[in-house]
């Protein structure tokens, strides 16, 4: 028994599609456009910090700062 | 589903911004540390009252500049209001600014490359704005750059400020101060900040409005009120004049991103973004009293109290 080789006619390969957009990266590229006046922000309890105390937890604090 | 995707896109916009705005804020700190010539610890104390001026809508829809033309307390306007302030006739006793953006908000001091930063940028004729600079005009870009050179004032920087704001300041007297972004452990961004710049840290809340918030606090001053702090679009408002626009508008379910809301005032709308800052400055105000005057918007909440601005005038015999 041979082995069945094509004989017929194939269809070219397309080059291969491009990579569908990640819709929540898009989503965040647009967001990242159009939101302006937004700053980091993930500190939610200390308001000031002199800048060289240790950071005990405590809440915000504005008038010891100023010593 | 909206209010699932509002949610939701809420809760990651701390998270855009870090990944935003991170390695820009560390990148301008850095280079904005040899600029530093004195910080808000040299900042007078001071305990006057303090009213802070914001830029929302309700500034120039309730007309609320002339309203203050009495009060001789500490007057703190954001870098969004500080022009309309002078036009008002009034010079603030301090401006702030926070953004790092490098063509949009040297505006707000008169912008010497207006034509190169506006072009192909609708940032500010998606703005509910005062007029003049809703028309985005090369003539109005030059009286306020006359204006702002006429009047300056002490300025409250965030190392965080692009360098184009920083040339156009020169004039001021300027203190800084480093963004407190994240608690600044070893590590932190603010840490890294602070240390690279000799500056003390002011929280944001990711807005300058709330900015100026903690800066009167760090002032010294106890009895605070804010106009034109709205967090919130009025009701009228077309979406496609909203922040988030370009982000949302090929939503299928968009309305559902700008759900009504009863303001102190009547209704308004708010978006995820005005939610967000909402929400971070009552958590930084944690129940301590504020008097918002603003005639508008969407804030309320534990330790606000609304009023007419006259009426909080006239309690402190304005």
């Amino acid at each position: 028994m041979s082995l069945l080789k094509s004989n017929f006619p194939t269809k070219p390969v397309e080059p291969d599609a491009p990579e569908p957009l990640d819709p929540k990266a898009e989503f965040e590229r647009k967001a990242r456009e159009s939101i302006g006046g937004s700053m980091v922000f993930t500190e939610r309890k200390l308001r000031y910090w002199n800048g060289t105390d240790e950071v005990s937890g405590a809440a915000k604090s504005d008038s010891a700062d100023r010593t | 589903m909206g209010q699932t995707r509002f949610q939701e896109l809420q809760s990651r916009i701390a998270q855009i911004g870090l990944e935003h705005h991170g390695e820009t804020i560390i990148e301008n700190s850095r280079r904005n540390a040899q600029s530093v010539r004195q910080t808000i610890r040299e900042s007078a104390r001071d305990e006057r009252p303090c009213l802070i001026v914001s830029a929302g809508p309700s500034l120039y829809r309730e007309n609320i500049l002339p309203r203050i033309s009495g009060f001789n307390g500490t007057i703190v306007a954001t870098d969004g209001a500080y022009i309309q302030c002078i036009r008002a006739g009034i010079t603030p006793d301090w401006v702030i600014t926070i953004d790092p953006h490098p063509t949009r908000i040297v505006r707000w001091f008169g912008d010497p490359h207006f034509e190169e930063n506006s072009r192909h940028d609708d940032y500010f004729a998606r703005q509910d704005l005062d007029v003049d600079f809703r028309e985005n005009s090369a003539r109005q870009n030059a009286a306020n750059i006359e204006a702002v050179d006429a009047h300056p004032c002490n300025l409250a920087i965030a190392t965080s400020a692009p360098a184009n704001v920083v040339a156009r300041t020169s004039a001021f007297a300027r203190y800084w101060f480093a963004p407190l972004v994240d608690s600044p452990v070893v590590g932190s961004i603010t840490r890294q900040i602070c240390e690279r710049t000799g500056c003390p840290a002011i929280n944001t809340g990711g807005t300058v409005g709330t900015a100026a918030y903690c800066f009167a606090r760090h002032l010294g001053a106890q009895n605070i009120a804010v106009v034109g702090m709205d967090f919130g679009y009025y009701a009228g408002t077309p979406l496609d004049q909203t922040q988030e626009w370009n982000m949302l508008k090929a939503e299928p379910d968009v309305h559902d991103f700008y759900p009504v809301r009863n303001g102190h005032w009547g209704a308004g709308y708010t978006s995820p973004t005005y939610a967000w800052y909402m929400q971070n400055f009552l958590d930084l105000l944690d129940g301590e009293r504020v008097v918002n005057c603003s005639g508008g918007g969407l804030l309320q909440g534990p330790g606000v109290e609304c009023m007419e601005v006259e009426e909080w005038l006239d309690g402190l015999g304005n």
